[in-house]
C-alpha cells in the first residue's frame, strides 16, 4: 500500500498538470479490494462528498460489472445509488502494481424522467440517511451525555448517603436527646431520648409528648414550642422536667429550631439532661444554706453563751447562800432553770447537723433547731 | 507545787469575775487573765497545775495557748471551756493537749468538781516527790 501511495506521488506533478487542463475530472487511488485510498477534488465535487472518503469502496460510487477493471481501461460505469448521484461515467482504468488508478470523467445525464426521479429518491434517500446518521450521532452523543449525568447523579448519591450515614451516626450517639415534634406529637426521637426517658420509640413517637411533661412544666414548654411553631424565635427552654416510664423525674434544658418535616413545620429539639447538675446544685445550695446557719448558729452560741454563763454562774452562787424559805429563792431558781433551758437550747444549735425549716405562724419559715440537731426540746 | 492554785483566762472580764469569786469561795487562789499572753507571763511566775482556758481569745486562740503551755507542761491539768465547739473543736483541742472540756453554759458545781478532781489526781501522782513541777 505504501509502494502504491508512493507511485501516486510520484505521479502527482503529471497528474495535477492533468488535471488543471481537465478540471472536471475525478481520480481516484484504489487498492487490490477496490477500497478507496486517495482522490482528488474533482471525485469528490463529481460525488458531493465533504471529505474524501479513505477506506470506502468505490462500489459504493461507481456500480461495476465484475472484472471491469481487471480488463478493460475505458469504462462506461453507472454511478451506484449509494452515492447519491445518478448517471453514467466513463472511466479510464489504470493498472498499477498493487490496485488501480481510476480517472472519471464527467456524469452524463440520462435525460430520462425515471431515472432523474429514481435519483431525486435516492438523492432524498440519502439526505434522510445522512439526517438518520446525524440524528443517530446526536443521539449517541446524547445517551454519553445521559449517561456521564447518570454516574454524576450515582456519585452525588453516595455522596449524600455517606452524609447521610455521618449525619445519622452523630445524631444516634449524642449525648443530648434529640427529637422532631409535629402536631403534639414526636416525629422523631434518637436513642438518647429513649434512654433518658426509659419508654421505646414506638410508644414516644405515638403519645401525645406533652404526656411526657411535668405537670407544673406543660404550660412553660408547650408556650415556647407554640413560639416557636410561629416562626417568632429559636427557643431555649431552661429547667423543665420530664417524667421517665419508671416515675422518675428528669430535669432538662432545651433548644428548639423550626425545620420542615414531611412538607409540613416542625420543630428540633436538641435536649440536655441536666439532673445530676440539677441535683449537684441542690446539694450546694442546701450545703450553703447550711453552712450559713451554722456560721450563724457559731456566731450566736459564742455570743450568748458568755454573758449565760455569768448569769447562771452568779445564779448558782446567789441560790447557795439564799435559804430554801426566802421567796427569792424561788425566783433565783428560775432564772437559773432558765438559762439551763438556754443552754440546752445553744447546745442544740452548736450541733446542728442539716438544714431543716419548719413553718412560723403561716408567715414564714424558721430554722427547725430540732430537725436539723436530730434531737428534741423539752 | 502550790496547792490550790488555779487559773482562768477569758477575754470577758465579768465572766472572770464570777469565776474568781466561785472558785476563790471554794478556797482555790485563783488568777485571771485577759489573753494568752498575759497568762503566760503568769505563769512563768507562779506554778499553776490546774487551768481553765477560753479557746477564743484576741491574739492567740486557747488552743494555742495550751500547746505553747504543753511544751514545758506536761502534767498540769488543762480544761478548755468555751463558747462554741463542735466535734471537730474538740478533736482539735485533745490533739493540743487539753484534758478536758466544757462548754459554757457550765454549772459552777461542775467546774468547781472538775477542779476539786484534778488537784486529787495530782496529788495522787504525788507530782511533788518526782520533782516535775
Amino acid at each position: 500500500m505504501t509502494m502504491l501511495k508512493e507511485e501516486w506521488v510520484s505521479q502527482r506533478e503529471e497528474l495535477e498538470s492533468y488535471l488543471e487542463i481537465v478540471s472536471g475530472i475525478g481520480i481516484v487511488l484504489l487498492d487490490s479490494v477496490l477500497n478507496i485510498q486517495d482522490c482528488n477534488q474533482g471525485f469528490t465535487r463529481m460525488f458531493q462528498l465533504q471529505r474524501k472518503p479513505f477506506g470506502l469502496p468505490v462500489t459504493n460510487f461507481l456500480i461495476l460489472v465484475d472484472d471491469d477493471l481487471k480488463y478493460a481501461e475505458e469504462l462506461k460505469l453507472s454511478c451506484s445509488h449509494q452515492s447519491g448521484v445518478h448517471g453514467t461515467v466513463y472511466c479510464r482504468a489504470v493498472k498499477t502494481k498493487n490496485g488501480c488508478l481510476l480517472f472519471c470523467e464527467r456524469i452524463i445525464l440520462t435525460g430520462s424522467r425515471a431515472i432523474e426521479q429514481i435519483g431525486a429518491i435516492n438523492n432524498e434517500l440519502i439526505n434522510l440517511q445522512r439526517e438518520s446518521v446525524k440524528k443517530n450521532l446526536l443521539l449517541e452523543k446524547l445517551k454519553r451525555e445521559l449517561n456521564e449525568r447518570i454516574t454524576e447523579l450515582e456519585a452525588t448519591l453516595a455522596r449524600v448517603k455517606q452524609l447521610e450515614e455521618k449525619y445519622r451516626l452523630v445524631v444516634e450517639n449524642a449525648a443530648e436527646a434529640i427529637v422532631i415534634a409535629q402536631d403534639g406529637l414526636l416525629k422523631y426521637v434518637n436513642p438518647m431520648a429513649v434512654k433518658i426517658l426509659g419508654y421505646s420509640e414506638k410508644v414516644l413517637t405515638s403519645m401525645p409528648f406533652v404526656e411526657l411533661l411535668h405537670t407544673e412544666d406543660r404550660e412553660k414548654v408547650f408556650e415556647a414550642h407554640s413560639r416557636v411553631m410561629r416562626g417568632e424565635e429559636n427557643q431555649s427552654i431552661h429547667e423543665f422536667r420530664v417524667v421517665a416510664l419508671d416515675g422518675t423525674i428528669r430535669w432538662a434544658d432545651s433548644h428548639a429550631v423550626i425545620i420542615p418535616w414531611d412538607g409540613k413545620p416542625a420543630t428540633l429539639n436538641f435536649i440536655i439532661d441536666i439532673t445530676d447538675r440539677k441535683q449537684a446544685e441542690d446539694a450546694r445550695h442546701h450545703y450553703e444554706k447550711l453552712q450559713g446557719v451554722l456560721e450563724m448558729a457559731g456566731a450566736i452560741c459564742h455570743e450568748m453563751n458568755q454573758p449565760m454563763q455569768i448569769i447562771s454562774g452568779y445564779s448558782e452562787m446567789l441560790l447557795k447562800n439564799i435559804s430554801e424559805n426566802d421567796p427569792i429563792h424561788t425566783k433565783l431558781d428560775t432564772i437559773n432553770k432558765q438559762i439551763i433551758r438556754m443552754g440546752t437550747i445553744t447546745r442544740k444549735l452548736m450541733n446542728i447537723k442539716k438544714y431543716e425549716t419548719q413553718d412560723y405562724a403561716g408567715f414564714c419559715r424558721i430554722i427547725n433547731i430540732n430537725g436539723s440537731s436530730g434531737e428534741d426540746i423539752e | 507545787m502550790d496547792e490550790g492554785k488555779i487559773i482562768v483566762v477569758d477575754d470577758e472580764v465579768l465572766l472572770l469575775g464570777m469565776l474568781k469569786e466561785a472558785f476563790g469561795s471554794a478556797g482555790y487562789t485563783v488568777f485571771t487573765a485577759e489573753n494568752a499572753e498575759e497568762a503566760l507571763k503568769i505563769l512563768q511566775k507562779e506554778s499553776i497545775m490546774v487551768m481553765f482556758l477560753d479557746i477564743k481569745l484576741p491574739g492567740m486562740s486557747g488552743v494555742e495557748l495550751c500547746k505553747k503551755i504543753r511544751i514545758e507542761n506536761k502534767v498540769g491539768i488543762i480544761h478548755a471551756f468555751t463558747g462554741y465547739s463542735n466535734l471537730y473543736g474538740l478533736l482539735e483541742c485533745r490533739a493540743a493537749g487539753f484534758d478536758d472540756f466544757f462548754v459554757k453554759p457550765t454549772e459552777i458545781k461542775m467546774l468547781l468538781k472538775a477542779a476539786q478532781e484534778a488537784f486529787a489526781k495530782l496529788k495522787r501522782w504525788e507530782i511533788d516527790n518526782c520533782g516535775l513541777t
